[in-house]
């Protein structure tokens, strides 16, 4: 290692910057190099100045000066606000959760409504005079009796293909009691002649298809919840 | 120096190890930093004062002016206000505010740069008082170094002046730099062997 090399372990030497092996190689090249010698002395001349210069005091007036334009410059700064992610989720959360409370609310309020309507509009013998004159060309146990029982706005006509035709809608309950025991009378809700009553009764229950194909032996039932 | 990635981390304080303060006052700043946190401003008040002077030193020697200096700690303590909920009161203050006043002055020399060059501040003959030959002498020395440092590269200064200024540890300067101890103990180096060379240049030309 020559002088040059040495100089910049000097460099780090002077304020105890370097490990012990490199700090005692420092240490025994001092001894045998005059320059190195010299300019380790210098160079701690310089580095006792630059360490003065953080030991000046500061003005107080400079200090002052710094205070004031602070306090005033917090008066138009805020602090930043870091709003968390957890937060934001919870917050799309609860609005997705609110938004579909309202969409199903909307929803079962307008079923509730076309309901009623169908019922105003639709005279309380009608269904039951459509219903039964379908099923006179079907099942003649099941019959009239299971025609009382359907509501207006359950009633529907469908036209399947290949020569089957259905005949009725009926709630399945009644229709699997009736297949059971044939003879059996009507559940009272049905024989009391409040249709609505039964309406609301029936609101919830499965409707059951009834299918008459070509063949009379051959009947087809589709349940629908 | 402290372009895009500095700033980006300027923010997320990563200071591991000891900053250069008593255990007491940094028990107090980290109380003060909490209520601060909390909106008070008197505590906020506290935390200026316990570390304005600090700030401005630092501005002063890395600008070499005590004007920008001003606009530097001013600066600082104003971001320290606005991103007071970013800083960790668990950790020191102070190698936090020396990021931020490096950063605030590498933004300040860069203007000034394009503006003018910076001035050389003089001796004042009135801060001297007994045996004036020696005072002037020594305070002439500590103009030439104060010189010196504005001829160094900002990395360089940066090292040497919270290394040898500030008195902090190698470590130190390396975390608040974001550099490594090997590559500071070199900006050190560079830079103290370029200020004696310095000091000797303007030695010599003096009758």
């Amino acid at each position: 290692m020559n002088c040059p090399d040495f100089e910049r372990l000097i460099a780090l030497d002077v304020e105890g910057d370097l490990p012990e092996p490199q700090g005692r190689a420092v240490a025994e090249h001092l001894r045998a190099c005059p320059s190195c010698r010299q300019f380790s002395e210098s160079l701690k001349i310089s580095q006792a100045l630059l360490k003065e210069l953080g030991e000046e005091p500061v003005d107080e007036p400079m200090v002052q000066e710094v205070r004031r334009r602070v306090r005033n410059g917090l008066a138009s700064a805020t602090p930043r606000q870091v709003f968390p992610v957890w937060r934001l989720a919870w917050g799309a959360g609860l609005i997705a959760a609110l938004v579909l409370a309202v969409l199903i609310l909307r929803h079962h309020s307008r079923e509730e409504a076309t309901q009623e309507v169908a019922e105003k509009s639709a005279p309380a013998s009608a269904p039951l005079h459509s219903a039964a004159s379908k099923i006179e060309n079907g099942d003649s146990r099941i019959g009239a009796r299971s025609a009382k029982s359907v509501p207006a706005a359950r009633h529907s006509s469908i036209n399947p293909p290949g020569g089957m035709r259905a005949t009725s809608i009926l709630p399945a309950p009644s229709v699997a009691g009736r297949l059971k025991s044939p003879h059996a009378g009507p559940p009272d809700e049905f024989s009391s002649g409040s249709l609505r009553a039964s309406a609301d009764a029936q609101h919830l229950q499965p409707l059951t298809v009834k299918l008459i194909t070509d063949n009379p032996n051959v009947v087809i039932y589709w349940l629908v919840d | 120096m402290y372009g895009r990635k500095m700033e980006s981390q300027e923010l997320a304080l990563t200071m591991t190890g000891p900053a250069p303060e008593r255990e007491d006052s940094r028990a107090e700043s980290a109380q003060a930093l909490e209520r601060a946190m909390a909106g008070d401003r008197a505590a906020f008040d506290e935390l200026l004062r316990s570390y304005e002077r600090r700030v401005l030193m630092t501005a002063w020697r890395l600008l070499g002016s005590k004007e920008d200096a001003q606009d530097a700690a001013q600066e600082v303590f104003l971001r320290l206000y606005r991103h007071l909920h970013r800083v960790d009161p668990q950790r020191p203050l102070l190698p936090w505010l020396y990021r931020m006043t490096v950063n605030a002055c590498h933004d300040l020399h860069r203007k000034r740069r394009r503006e003018a060059a910076i001035p050389v501040e003089e001796v004042d003959p009135a801060s001297m008082t007994a045996d004036p030959a020696g005072e002037i002498a020594r305070a002439e020395q500590k103009r030439m170094v104060a010189a010196a440092l504005q001829t160094l590269t900002e990395k360089e200064r940066a090292a040497v002046v919270l290394r040898d200024i500030q008195g902090l540890a190698t470590s130190e300067v390396a975390g608040i730099l974001g550099s490594s101890e090997t590559t500071v103990r070199s900006q050190i180096c560079a830079a103290r062997v370029k200020i004696k060379k310095f000091v000797e240049r303007m030695e010599r030309r003096r009758p």
